[in-house]
């Protein structure tokens, strides 16, 4: 296998804590990441599932470098991105995107949806025609036509706003996408839809992802490898199958034996 | 024994100046003791529908409720407001989606209970309020009740709004998306929760969900929605081993576990129509596969033989 596009190596990250003083009394500090080990290659999609507060959002946010972790490193390429800047921080923001849970705060309502699109490619020193036209390709892309460049995101539905954030994820080509519960705030009959569009893109691009999700089947159907958090730790990782039909871990087996099924 | 029983219920309201309908023509009963999910995505009408039968439908301009609601023999949309206040609470409770925003964050937990329970008169407020945290399964009821919201979790938050929603003994609880907010092991245990206070306290229960999984671990029946409409309606088992709507069949579909190594997830193309732009004739016969010209007048919600309702000209399973 290639070497890894992005990799966590002891990944810690702490919030709060401190000594006790005339202020107040001593507060212990939260870690909500406790020693994360990671790869993600191009691609793959690697999932990462969990529950509220096991630290699979916050170890997302390090990952597209939105924060600083506390102890260990975060390598692009190989490279540490602890002091990037310049020219490799440009690539980085390029090549490595994001789409959020909820496509009502993370699309700007004030922006046409053909601006919003083509942000992210103003850092990878594009041409204004060629963002014009990456902006068509990827509404197209992504089941929307060239004509939704004009309008704004209000005018769309949940579905189509998510449609419209993937688009600006793969507008700049990226090597890398880093997913956190894409379809969770979606209907049924549109999750689908979106999970399909993912795949599609995937196998025509070879773009990577990172997939965060609470939801095991969308793990099944989307991962080549997942890996379960409980408390900022990772305690199981392996085949989504293999994960969801005989997990190891205790944590896992209630997890998996707490989803309802119809079957 | 027939204990809610509404006929042609109707919610509309005037939008940039013509009338939309978020629901139309919604008839069901609800026996005694029974448990009954509504299942439908956003937009089905199925909030809007546990609203009106509560008389909570927020003001909007030209709204009007039309139909017929009863309860107990007793007509709702004609109630005072003494009567509505005796209803809500003692008749029929809900429990909200978000625990987050459903409770004061200034008051106890105890306090927000025994408000509710004190409403019934007579007996210890303080022993009611524990008894009612006790039957929602709260751990340590008694150290619970000096509690603020923030100071429990989730799970616990929402196990403090279904006691305030039982305090007062009704013989509906209507849950409107009881565990949406709630990470899936949490939810399983509020699940059980609620199946065994329903049994414990010979409760009917409305269960309002977009998710059949939810709905199939609690209720006996089930309603669909789409679009404003029920589409189909019966037993839970039948429902879900065979669906005669076409927009059932689907739902089931997308609930059922991939099986390894599938290249497609099951979809519905397109999406629900929007309140203002629903299709005259079928409302889902543009999304349906098996549409025919036919399709462009409304079907009836019709009893079948076997005893369902349905909402199709042509359902599935049929010669």
């Amino acid at each position: 296998m290639r070497a890894p596009i992005l990799a966590a190596k002891g990944i810690v990250k702490t919030f709060g804590g401190r000594r006790a003083t005339m202020l107040g009394p001593e507060a212990q500090a939260v870690r909500a990441l406790d020693g994360v080990d990671m790869e993600a290659h191009a691609g793959r999609t690697l999932g990462i599932v969990g529950e509220s507060g096991s630290g699979k959002t916050t170890l997302a946010r390090q990952l597209l470098m939105l924060d600083q972790p506390s102890e260990g490193e975060i390598l692009f390429d190989g490279l540490s991105v602890a002091h990037i800047a310049g020219e490799r921080r440009r690539d980085f923001r390029r090549r490595i995107q994001p789409v959020f849970q909820n496509p009502y705060s993370s699309l700007d309502p004030r922006m046409r949806v053909g601006e919003i699109i083509a942000e992210p490619m103003r850092v990878a020193g594009t041409t204004p025609v060629e963002r014009r036209e990456r902006v068509i390709g990827a509404l197209v892309k992504v089941g929307l036509s060239a004509d939704d460049a004009r309008r704004f995101p209000g005018e769309f539905s949940g579905g189509q706003r998510q449609r419209i954030a993937i688009a600006r994820a793969i507008a700049s080509r990226p090597d890398l996408i880093i997913l956190d519960e894409p379809v969770s705030s979606q209907d049924i009959s549109v999750r689908a839809q979106i999970l399909n569009l993912l795949k599609d893109l995937q196998e025509e691009t070879g773009v990577g992802f990172i997939l965060i999700t609470h939801d095991l089947s969308t793990l099944r159907f989307m991962c080549d490898e997942v890996m379960v958090m409980h408390r900022g730790k990772v305690v199981e990782r392996g085949d989504p199958a293999r994960i969801c039909d005989h997990p190891e871990n205790a944590y896992t087996r209630e997890l998996v034996s707490s989803v309802l099924s119809i079957d | 024994m027939t204990l809610l029983e509404t006929h042609d219920v109707g919610v509309s309201f005037l939008y940039r100046g013509t009338r939309v309908a978020p629901i139309k023509g919604v008839s069901f009963s609800v026996a005694a003791g029974e448990s009954v999910g509504i299942v439908g995505e956003s937009g089905s009408g199925k909030s809007t529908l546990a609203l009106a039968l509560l008389r909570l439908i927020p003001p909007a301009r030209g709204l009007q409720v039309s139909g017929q609601i009863r309860f107990g023999g007793r007509d709702v949309l004609a109630m005072s407001a003494k009567e509505l206040s005796e209803y809500r609470g003692a008749g029929v409770a809900l429990i909200p989606q978000d625990p987050m925003t459903s409770l004061n964050p200034t008051l106890t937990i105890g306090r927000q209970i025994g408000e509710a329970s004190a409403l019934s008169g007579g007996g210890d407020v303080s022993v009611q309020v524990v008894e009612a945290l006790r039957a929602v399964q709260m751990p340590e009821p008694e150290a619970r009740i000096a509690s603020y919201p923030h100071q429990l979790s989730g799970g616990m938050r929402q196990r403090a709004v279904g006691a305030v929603a039982i305090a007062r003994a009704p013989k509906l609880l209507i849950a409107d998306e009881p565990t949406t907010a709630l990470d899936v092991t949490v939810q399983k245990k509020f699940l059980d929760m609620l199946v065994s206070l329903r049994r414990t306290r010979g409760m009917a229960m409305l269960l309002v969900s977009h998710d059949l999984g939810v709905v199939a671990r609690v209720c006996e029946r089930i309603i669909v929605m789409y679009a404003g409409q029920i589409v189909e309606d019966g037993p839970a088992q039948d429902i879900l081993a065979q669906p005669r709507h076409w927009y059932t069949a689907a739902l089931v579909a997308s609930a059922r576990s991939v099986a390894a190594g599938a290249k497609r997830l099951p979809v519905i193309p397109g999406a629900p129509p929007q309140l203002n732009a629903r299709p005259p004739g079928c409302r889902f016969s543009p999304r349906c596969a098996n549409a025919k010209p036919e399709c462009a007048e409304p079907p009836a919600l019709t009893v079948q033989p076997d005893g369902r309702r349905l909402r199709c000209h042509f359902p599935r399973g049929a010669a």
